[in-house]
C-alpha cells in the first residue's frame, strides 16, 4: 500500500486548496488541548473551520478495520462541538459500506473523504455542522466566565458575612445562657436567703395572737406557712401542759 | 431586733432522711444532698494534689472519689440505716457531722445582725421511742459546729411524722412516713401520740431489693450491685397493683401494654418485654411483703424485713401496711380515732409512696393512697387517705414552721422532748 499518512495529508490539502480553503495550524484552533492531537489538518472556509483526521493504518481484516474506525469516530466526535465540520480521510481500500458504520457517521455528523492512490479525493459522506461551539464567540464566553467569577466573589463575601453573623449570634447566645444560669442561681439564693424583707420587725408580744395572725396571714411567707393552724398551736408550747 | 422576728428570719430546717439530707433556711423548697460520705483512712498523694484536707468527704464531691464498683461498695458509707444512726457507729456520726456542717456553711450570711440559725432538725420517730441517743448526738454536733463556725444559735429536734402533719396543716391525723429504710406510723393529735407510734423495718430498700432480684433474674447481675442505679430502675418500672394476682394475670396476657419504655442510662438499656408483669412485684412489696409470691425470693437470699417491737410485742417485718396502721390506731383513744381517720385522715409521706400510674394501666395499677384506702376497706375501715402534696420536702417544710413558731424562751425539755436546746 502506497497511501501512507503523509501522502493522504498531501492529497487532502491539495483538495481543499483547490477549493480555496485556507490551511490553519492546529495550534491556532481554539479547542481543548486533549483534542488537538486527533487533528491532522485544519482549514478555514470563511468563518467555518474544517478539520481532518487521517486514517492510514494497515488492517488485516475488515472486522479489524471496522472496529478501529468505530473507535476513532468515538474519539473524534467531541471535536464537532468546537468546529464546523469534521472529516475522516480514509484510503479507498477502506471506504466501503462494510467498514464504515453509517449510523455512527450520521449521528456524529462526521464526514468521510475517500482518498485514491491517484491523488483524487471524493467526499463520500458530507460532514454536517452541529452548530456547536463558535470559536469566534470566545469573547462572549470569557465575559460570561467573568460574570460568573464576579457572582461567585459576591456570594463568597456574603457567605463570609453570614458566617461572621452566626459567630456573633452564637457568642451572644452563650453569653445569655451564662447570664441566665447566673440569674437562676441568684434567684434560688434569694428565695432561700432573702425572705426576711417580708418579715416585719414588730415589737415582741408574748405569745400574742396578733403576732400569730401576722404569721398566719403574711402572703409573702412560703405557702406551707400561710394559714397553718400549727403556728398558733406551736406558739403556745412551753406555756401549757400538753 | 426582737428575738421572735430574728427567729423568723433565721429559721433553718434539716431533714435527715436515710438517703437524702434536705436542708436550708426559710424558702419554698430546701436544698438537698445525698446522705452519704467517704472516710479517707489513708490520704493518697492524689488527694493532697487536689487539696483534700478533710478526712471525710460528703456532698457532690463524693462521686470524685468513686472509682470501680468494688471500691464504691467498700468505701461509701450511708450513715443511717432505717432512719437511725447507731450510738457507737463513730464513722456514721462523722459523716452526719460533716453533712450538717456542710449544709449550714452553705448558707452562712454576711448580715451583721446574724448570730446563728435556729435549727429544727427532723429525725425518725424511732429515735423518740427507742433511740434517744440520737437526740444527744445531734445536739452535740450542732453545738460543736456552732463553736467552730458560729452558725447555730439554738437547735431543736422534731419527729419526722410530726413535721409532715405540720406541713400538711393537720392537727389530728395519722402520718405514715415511709422512707428508704423504714416506715413509721404515727398518730398525731397536737402531739405525736408516743404510745401509738409503730415503726416497721422496711421501706424503699425492700422495693430496691426486689428490683435487684428481678434484675438478676433477667441477667443484669452486675447492675443489681449498684444501689443508686437499682433505685432509678425501681422508680422507672415500679407499679402498685390494685390486686396483685389479677394485675399479674392481665400484665402477662397483655404484656406490650405494661412493658413501658426501656430504662436507658449511658451504655445500659433494660427492656422488661414479656416480664413486664414483674413491675407489680416492686410496688406490692411495700404494702404486703408477706405475699406468698415473695417467699421464693426470700429463700433465694433476698433479706426478709427485720421484725420490730411494739408495746412489748414482736411485729413481723412482713406485716401488711394496712395491718400495721390498724395496730397503731387501736392504741389511740376511741374519742379521737374517728377524728383522725375521717377528718384529718391518713397522710402518706416519704419518697416510698411516690408512685405513678402510667396511662393505659389504670385498670390494674393504682397510686399509694388508693392502695392503702382499699386495703383498709377490706378490714371495714373507711378512711380518708391522701398523699402529701410534696412527698420529698414535706418534712423539711414542717421543720421550718416548727422553728419559726416554737417560742425562743421555751428551752429543751427532756420529758416532753421539745423546746430549744441552747449552750450560749
Amino acid at each position: 500500500m502506497t497511501l501512507n499518512k503523509a501522502k493522504i495529508l498531501s492529497i487532502v490539502k491539495d483538495f481543499f486548496a483547490k477549493k480555496g480553503l485556507r490551511p490553519l495550524l492546529v495550534e491556532e484552533l481554539v479547542i481543548p488541548k486533549d483534542l488537538k492531537p486527533l487533528i491532522d489538518a485544519a482549514f478555514q472556509d470563511g468563518k467555518n473551520i474544517i478539520v481532518i483526521h487521517v486514517i492510514a493504518d494497515f488492517f488485516y481484516s475488515y472486522v479489524e478495520a471496522r472496529n478501529t474506525l468505530e473507535k476513532t469516530l468515538m474519539k473524534i466526535a467531541p471535536i464537532t462541538a468546537f468546529v464546523e465540520k469534521v472529516y475522516i480521510a480514509v484510503p479507498e481500500l477502506y471506504a466501503s459500506e462494510s467498514i464504515l458504520n453509517a449510523r455512527i457517521l450520521r449521528e456524529s455528523g462526521i464526514g468521510v473523504l475517500k482518498v485514491y492512490e491517484e491523488g483524487e479525493v471524493e467526499e463520500l459522506i458530507p460532514a454536517v455542522s452541529k452548530g456547536g461551539f463558535q470559536p469566534l464567540n470566545m469573547q462572549a464566553i470569557n465575559e460570561f466566565l467573568e460574570r460568573i467569577k464576579s457572582e461567585i466573589g459576591k456570594l463568597y463575601s456574603q457567605q463570609t458575612s453570614i458566617l461572621e453573623n452566626i459567630n456573633n449570634l452564637t457568642a451572644k447566645i452563650k453569653d445569655l445562657e451564662r447570664r441566665i444560669v447566673l440569674l437562676e442561681e441568684k434567684v434560688a439564693s434569694l428565695s432561700r436567703t432573702t425572705v426576711q424583707p417580708i418579715l416585719k420587725e414588730t415589737p415582741p408580744q408574748s405569745i400574742d395572737l396578733e403576732s400569730s395572725r401576722d404569721l398566719l396571714e403574711d402572703a409573702s411567707l412560703p405557702s406551707f406557712m400561710r394559714n397553718n393552724p400549727w403556728i398558733n398551736e406551736l406558739r403556745k408550747r412551753g406555756r401549757e401542759r400538753p | 431586733m426582737d428575738i421572735e422576728a430574728y427567729k423568723r428570719k433565721y429559721a433553718f430546717g434539716e431533714d435527715y432522711g436515710t438517703s437524702y439530707y434536705k436542708f436550708g433556711p426559710i424558702a419554698e423548697k430546701p436544698d438537698i444532698m445525698e446522705n452519704r460520705g467517704i472516710i479517707l483512712e489513708e490520704k493518697s498523694v492524689i488527694y493532697r494534689i487536689y487539696g483534700i484536707e478533710e478526712d471525710v468527704v460528703v456532698g457532690p464531691e463524693v462521686r470524685h472519689f468513686l472509682g470501680s464498683r468494688d471500691e464504691m461498695i467498700r468505701n461509701l458509707i450511708y450513715p443511717m440505716k432505717d432512719g437511725v444512726v447507731k450510738k457507737d457507729n463513730e464513722n456514721a456520726w462523722k459523716i452526719i457531722y460533716a453533712i450538717t456542717k456542710r449544709g449550714l456553711e452553705k448558707y452562712r450570711l454576711r448580715d451583721s445582725k446574724f448570730d446563728g440559725f435556729y435549727v429544727a432538725a427532723a429525725i425518725s420517730s424511732l429515735a423518740l421511742v427507742r433511740e434517744r441517743h440520737m437526740y444527744e448526738r445531734l445536739f452535740e454536733i450542732h453545738k460543736r459546729i456552732d463553736e467552730e463556725t458560729g452558725l447555730v444559735k439554738a437547735v431543736t429536734i422534731v419527729p419526722q411524722p410530726l413535721a409532715v402533719a405540720i406541713a400538711e396543716k393537720r392537727i389530728s391525723c395519722v402520718v405514715v412516713e415511709s422512707g428508704h429504710g423504714n416506715t413509721q406510723i404515727c398518730p398525731i393529735s397536737r402531739y405525736p401520740i408516743q404510745e401509738a407510734i409503730l415503726a416497721i423495718n422496711r421501706g424503699g430498700a425492700e422495693a430496691d431489693a426486689i428490683t435487684a432480684e428481678i434484675l438478676k433474674d433477667l441477667g443484669y447481675g452486675d447492675v443489681a450491685r449498684e444501689e443508686k442505679v437499682v433505685r432509678e430502675i425501681k422508680e422507672h418500672f415500679g407499679l402498685i397493683p390494685r390486686d396483685l394476682e389479677k394485675s399479674i394475670e392481665v400484665a402477662k396476657r397483655d404484656w406490650e401494654r405494661f412493658r413501658g419504655k426501656p430504662f436507658k442510662k449511658y451504655l445500659l438499656e433494660i427492656d422488661l418485654g414479656k416480664n413486664a408483669w414483674m413491675r407489680f412485684l416492686i410496688g406490692e412489696i411495700i404494702f404486703n411483703p408477706s405475699h406468698e409470691i415473695f417467699e421464693s425470693y426470700y429463700k433465694k437470699g433476698m433479706p426478709r424485713p427485720a421484725p420490730s417491737e411494739f408495746k412489748g410485742d414482736v411485729i413481723e417485718g412482713t406485716i401488711s401496711l394496712a395491718d400495721a396502721i390498724i395496730k397503731s390506731i387501736r392504741e389511740v383513744s376511741l374519742e379521737i380515732q374517728g377524728l383522725m381517720l375521717e377528718e384529718g385522715g391518713i397522710i402518706l409521706s416519704g419518697g416510698n409512696f411516690s408512685w405513678k400510674v402510667p396511662p393505659r394501666t389504670e385498670d390494674v395499677a393504682v397510686d399509694a393512697a388508693t392502695k392503702v384506702k382499699e386495703e383498709l376497706l377490706k378490714h371495714n375501715i373507711p378512711a380518708k387517705v391522701e398523699l402529701v402534696q410534696d412527698p420529698q420536702y414535706s418534712v423539711w417544710k414542717g421543720c421550718i414552721v416548727y422553728a419559726v413558731a416554737v417560742p425562743d424562751d421555751y428551752e429543751w425539755n427532756w420529758n416532753r422532748m421539745e423546746g430549744w436546746y441552747k449552750w450560749r
